[in-house]
């Protein structure tokens, strides 16, 4: 294919998964999906393997191969034409719970298999012991929500029912449920249409050159990337805080054009949700891999043939059943990151940024009577780059949500801002200094309300690089009514009452290079 | 002896200042704009059209004043003053980051100097949680005063919802000060803090400016009434926009897609894609029953306003677009541009790169004999020797003209497919100087029924100014039930609005349509649906749901957030010129044009020689002046009894 079909093809099919993003964002009913885009669409060969992608937030990176993967091992050859396949197991082909997934095989007129449509979305609500699915005190999987291991929710005959009405019934929102899983069948139904649509125009052929092509095309950039990177062996460790501390180790073996990320060393899996399962520990390596290679390259797979990620089944990098796993996603998902970027930045001191807020502050208030569940991740500092200041009040790493302006939360809720506002003197110094934190006050004005707190780096700050020092690590305060303020730890859940208020005072980024004067 | 006095429309670009005169017929002029003062291009090209400025009765304008001063950066030096606890807003944002992988893509700093809080609070339905004390006053009046400011920016929490503070402390601020003082309850009424807030500090940013340049203007023409375009699709006053010129943003590019509008419906299209390729970026926008749609929210610079805005998505390809060749080894075009300067190797203006335009050259679409702007002719070797630059078997002129139609497609489907729009039923109105040569190749690659490219597609934005209709739209947001009677609300809208146009232009008699932002309740994203004659918004808005999103939810309750009444009173110009001055035609004539199924000899014709009912038959160029359209073998265009060359595509 020449450097014009090949130009012209990438665009084809990467409007193919926007155009499937996009249709699921508009046709979504809940905010989760339609403003904060915690959802992904992608296109793959009838092999499985992902040609496009468009994902909103990085999470979804790696992951989404695992979901296919799972559906085609479940059916193999029943998975025909017109049928499709929901998921949200973690243990085949998930990443959490609330992450469903929706697998279409889609076929040419002859009835033979032209590749796989595929997207996912966070739902907000699928059962479990809290609203939200992701009880800070899960010690199983059972207690985060519906397990949905991958099952055929339609085939020739149109969409079944029954199982979407099951999933619907364990949600404490059931028809949000519908209206989402309705979106997520009306993305699929646009991106099968629009694979057809270039059978059409291009025959059965030469579309599959073109996904096979864009994919080495994605490989080729990729390499050249990676070949600039000193060969080498370069390690590095960090802990997730939980008890004495559980250890997440990396070793990067970077050898010519290709790189194996090897997580093998780090801890075991522990009976609280921060296990992360594979897919999720495939997405954090292919994130840092992308941001440190070649950011633009169409996101496919021929994107991570030069890297391979190891991880031993048992481990808090890839969790076996039945460890619950619902933080393992937005917790250790971050501190993964954290790893391989200290790992990266031996071998291009030039290009790694000191370590951001490396946690996403997940914070949940919610209440019986009156009703209301409201969850948010909150924003923190980014690490300082070789070349700037890292920026403040932004999201880093695995997330990218959106926040909830004041003026919306408290028309919808029982709750006040009190404070929205950078945590000045947060970010470390350095020859460029660290991003500040945030400082985030929320009170409660309605008789009483629970509180669950899922956090990270509150013992030690982001690191610094090259000299730079380690921003400030993130504080949880409940200010009761009366004044008295109590700081609180970094995981659990806490009773609150009217005018008490919860204070979140995210991480700093850490700083890059010594700081003037030092 | 009396003068023939006329009207005018005005659009200053980049590169040229478009003139548009009614006449007996109407008249275009193309003048280079004057960057720093807009207004002296503007009375250049008056008198280069009209014969003289002072024969100018009525001039519409589209101006980039506001606009470039936000891009370059290049703005007042301006304080906000919001409530305390959220200094940050600007800064914070909405939090997310513009690249997820790219670390060298940062977020763009807001234009604000300084920030100074306030202690107060009001709570969400008006009334005062933490009352302002005069001590209080005086404190952040002085503390801004030491900031020494050219311009403020007040946007409190809550501030829509009740505005007492903030009057307060917008009246203190202007007694003491001197310097424009922006209100947001004033200027946009409407919820999310972050957004509000970033309105307001680019409306006060450019204030200064903006006013002194419209007095420079006003000045330059006494006699004539002038209105400006603004971002929502229609004009207002000079006195309006000198105190809100954030709505002047994208003042020339709603001009432009308003003509298009019009052009579609002229051409017995309802529903359009405006198509308009330029130099350095293209603008592409849906049209629906002959009007642009309006945007939920937009932005310049990275940075949002919730003013009105037509929903024009804009892509970094034009003619100046560099073409080379990645890592990868495919074939890209853009985003790096030739611009005016140097430009692209065909000007031979030291121009070196090959671009869109010289692969146009080299397949022989444009004319070689008509002068280029400052005598200039065009260098086809320089072209051939700049494409023979990108390396062997990389793709030839005609590759890149098929890359840069990926880009293309890929930004028209943006605005149709993703939004649940099929292709098959809009005409693609193609205009600016390069849309022309694209637009048939382009609708069929999206199905489109149609192509239509206008009288003078090189100054449709010109000719917008004169078609839209003097506007003003008053909102608020109210959080109501969608059931409950808005009557109330929509009467106080309602004499808003009126009011505002009155003062603009007495005596006017405005048309209104009441306009509501609804949503499930629960949800986080507003759907903007006409108010029915009968009241039924819920109705209307489950149909309006339907027919955007592909389903409705009847059980559910609608929220009516933000009410809307638009106000439009008489435009210049009130249906588009039948004909229009296009000078001699020159003979029809014949060229070898290349393509992407090799050489052919093409058809040459002025498009100033055509006629209603003449046809023009593919392989064919028709030519003018400041744009050409290219028709490819099998493609028939019609010029309609509106003028507009019509080429159907299928059926």
């Amino acid at each position: 294919m020449d450097a014009v079909a090949l130009e012209v093809v990438r665009h084809a099919l990467a409007g193919v998964a926007e155009e499937m993003g996009a249709a699921l964002r508009r046709a979504s009913y809940s905010p989760n999906i339609k403003e904060r885009a915690d959802c992904s669409a992608a296109v793959f060969d009838p092999e499985g393997v992902m040609v496009a992608q468009a994902e909103h937030i990085p999470v979804h990176l790696g992951s989404m191969p695992a979901s296919v993967a799972a559906a085609i091992e479940a059916f193999g050859d029943r998975l025909a034409p017109g049928v499709q396949v929901l998921l949200n197991d973690p243990y085949q082909g998930g990443t959490h719970l609330p992450d469903l997934t929706l697998v279409a095989a889609v076929g040419d007129d002859d009835g033979s298999l032209l590749g796989y449509v595929a997207n996912r979305a966070h739902h907000a609500d699928v059962g479990g012991a809290a609203p939200g699915s992701m009880p800070a005190d899960a010690t199983d999987i059972a207690m985060e929500g519906i397990r949905v291991p991958p099952v055929v929710v339609a085939d020739a005959d149109g969409v079944r029912s029954d199982v979407l009405e099951v999933v619907a019934a364990s949600s404490r929102t059931p028809d949000e449920r519908r209206g989402d899983l309705r979106a997520q069948f009306a993305a699929n139904h646009v991106g099968a249409r629009r694979l057809r649509e270039l059978r059409g125009r291009w025959g059965a052929e030469r579309l599959a050159a073109a996904m096979a092509e864009v994919c080495d095309y994605a490989e080729r950039r990729v390499r050249a990337a990676v070949a600039v990177i000193p060969d080498g062996v370069y390690a590095a460790s960090d802990v997730l805080e939980v008890g004495d501390g559980v250890e997440i180790a990396a070793t990067l073996t970077v050898d010519g054009e290709e790189v194996v990320a090897d997580l093998t060393g780090s801890a075991p899996q522990v009976a609280a949700p921060l296990n992360a399962v594979r897919a999720v520990t495939v997405s954090s390596a292919y994130f840092c891999f992308r941001m440190l290679t070649d950011p633009d390259a169409p996101p496919n797979d021929g994107c991570y043939r030069p890297l391979t990620v190891r991880t031993a089944p048992g481990t808090v990098v890839h969790a076996t059943p039945p460890a619950p796993v619902a933080a393992g996603n937005v917790e250790t998902s971050q501190r993964i990151v954290d790893v391989l970027l200290a790992a990266f930045a031996t071998a291009l001191p030039d290009r790694v940024p000191a370590a951001s807020q490396g946690t996403m502050n997940n914070l949940l208030l919610g209440a019986a009577s009156p009703p209301f569940s409201y969850y948010e991740t909150i924003a923190g500092g980014e690490g300082a780059t070789p070349g700037r200041d890292g920026m403040s009040g932004v999201h880093t790493g695995m997330t990218n949500t959106r926040n909830t302006p004041a003026e919306a939360l408290e028309l919808a809720y029982p709750l006040r801002v009190r404070r929205a506002e950078l945590r000045r003197g947060s970010g470390g110094r350095g020859s460029h200094h660290g991003g500040e934190g945030v400082v985030r006050e929320v009170e409660v004005t309605c008789d009483e309300a629970v509180l669950t707190l899922q956090t990270e780096r509150r013992e030690r700050g982001p690191w610094g690089l090259a000299g730079g020092e380690d921003g400030a690590p993130g504080r949880n305060v409940v200010v009761r009514a009366g004044g008295r303020a109590e700081e609180v730890a970094a995981k659990g859940v806490w009773r609150l009452h009217r005018g008490d208020r919860v204070r979140v005072e995210t991480p700093g980024g850490g700083g890059w290079g010594a700081p003037e004067g030092s | 002896m009396a003068v023939e006095q006329v009207r005018a429309g005005v659009d200053v670009g980049g590169t040229f200042t478009d003139v548009v005169v009614l006449a007996a017929r109407p008249r275009a002029v193309k003048v280079p704009t004057t960057p720093g003062d807009e207004s002296v291009g503007v009375g250049a090209g008056l008198v280069e059209s009209a014969g003289s400025a002072a024969t100018v009765e009525g001039l519409a304008h589209g101006t980039t004043t506001a606009t470039n001063a936000v891009l370059e950066r290049d703005v007042a030096r301006t304080v906000l003053v919001t409530t305390e606890g959220f200094a940050d807003v600007l800064t914070i944002a909405r939090q997310d980051r513009p690249s997820l992988y790219d670390l060298r893509v940062e977020r763009p700093r807001h234009l604000a100097a300084e920030v100074v809080t306030v202690a107060e609070r009001t709570l969400p339905d008006g009334r005062a949680l933490e009352p302002l004390s005069d001590v209080e006053v005086d404190r952040v009046v002085e503390a801004v005063a030491a900031c020494e400011p050219e311009a403020v920016a007040v946007s409190l929490l809550f501030g829509y919802a009740g505005d007492a503070h903030e009057r307060r402390l917008t009246e203190a601020l202007e007694g003491r000060l001197g310097v424009p003082v922006t209100r947001s309850s004033a200027l946009l009424p409407q919820f999310r803090e972050y957004e509000r807030a970033s309105t307001c500090v680019l409306n006060a940013a450019v204030a200064p400016r903006m006013a002194g340049y419209l007095g420079r203007l006003d000045e330059r023409l006494p006699q004539a009434a002038i209105t400006v375009m603004t971002s929502g699709g229609g004009t207002a006053g000079l006195d309006f926009v000198a105190e809100g010129p954030v709505h002047t943003l994208l003042s020339g590019p709603a001009a432009g897609v308003v003509a298009a509008g019009q052009v579609a419906a002229s051409a017995g299209f309802a529903d359009a894609l405006a198509f308009d390729m330029g130099g350095t970026s293209t603008d592409v926008c849906l049209i629906v029953g002959g009007r642009p749609e309006i945007a939920t929210e937009a932005r310049i610079g990275g940075l949002p306003f919730g003013t009105p805005a037509v929903a024009i998505h804009t892509v970094g390809a034009g003619g100046g677009s560099i073409a080379w060749i990645d890592a990868g080894g495919a074939l890209r075009v853009g985003p790096r541009s030739a611009g005016a300067v140097p430009g692209p190797a065909c000007y031979g203006t030291g121009g070196r790169a090959p671009t869109v335009t010289d692969a146009h050259a080299v397949l022989g679409h444009l004319d070689v004999d008509r002068a280029l702007g400052g005598g200039l002719r065009l260098d086809v070797a320089a072209a051939e020797g700049a494409l023979a630059t990108l390396p062997a078997g990389a793709g030839d002129a005609a590759g890149v003209l098929a890359v840069v139609r990926a880009t293309m497609a890929r930004a028209l489907r943006r605005v149709s497919t993703e939004r649940g729009v099929d292709p098959g039923d809009l005409a693609l109105v193609a205009y600016g100087g390069a849309g022309p040569l694209h637009a048939t190749a382009l609708a069929r690659e999206l199905g489109c029924a149609a192509v239509v490219v206008p009288p003078a597609p090189g100054v449709l934005s010109a000719l917008g100014l004169l078609l839209a209709p003097l506007r003003h739209e008053a909102l608020r947001t109210v959080m109501l039930d969608a059931a409950d009677d808005l009557g109330t609300v929509l009467d106080a809208l309602a004499a808003e609005a009126t009011a505002e146009l009155a003062r603009q232009r007495p005596g006017v008699a405005p048309t209104l349509a009441p306009v509501a932002d609804c949503r499930y309740a629960g949800q986080s994203h507003e759907l903007r649906v006409a108010v029915p004659p009968d009241g039924d918004l819920v109705a209307a808005f489950h149909a309006a749901h339907e027919r955007a999103y592909g389903y409705a939810m009847r059980g559910e309750a609608v929220e009516l957030v933000t009410a809307r009444v638009v106000a439009e009173a008489a435009p210049l110009l009130d249906a588009l010129p039948a004909s229009w001055e296009q000078g001699e035609a020159r003979p029809d004539r014949r060229r070898r044009i290349g393509g992407d199924t090799g050489a052919v000899e093409a058809r040459v014709r002025d498009r100033a020689a055509l006629r209603p009912g003449e046809t023009v038959d593919g392989p064919a160029l028709v030519e003018q002046p400041d744009s050409t359209t290219l028709l490819e073998a099998g493609e028939r265009a019609v010029v309609d009894d509106a003028g507009n060359l019509v080429v159907h595509l299928r059926g």
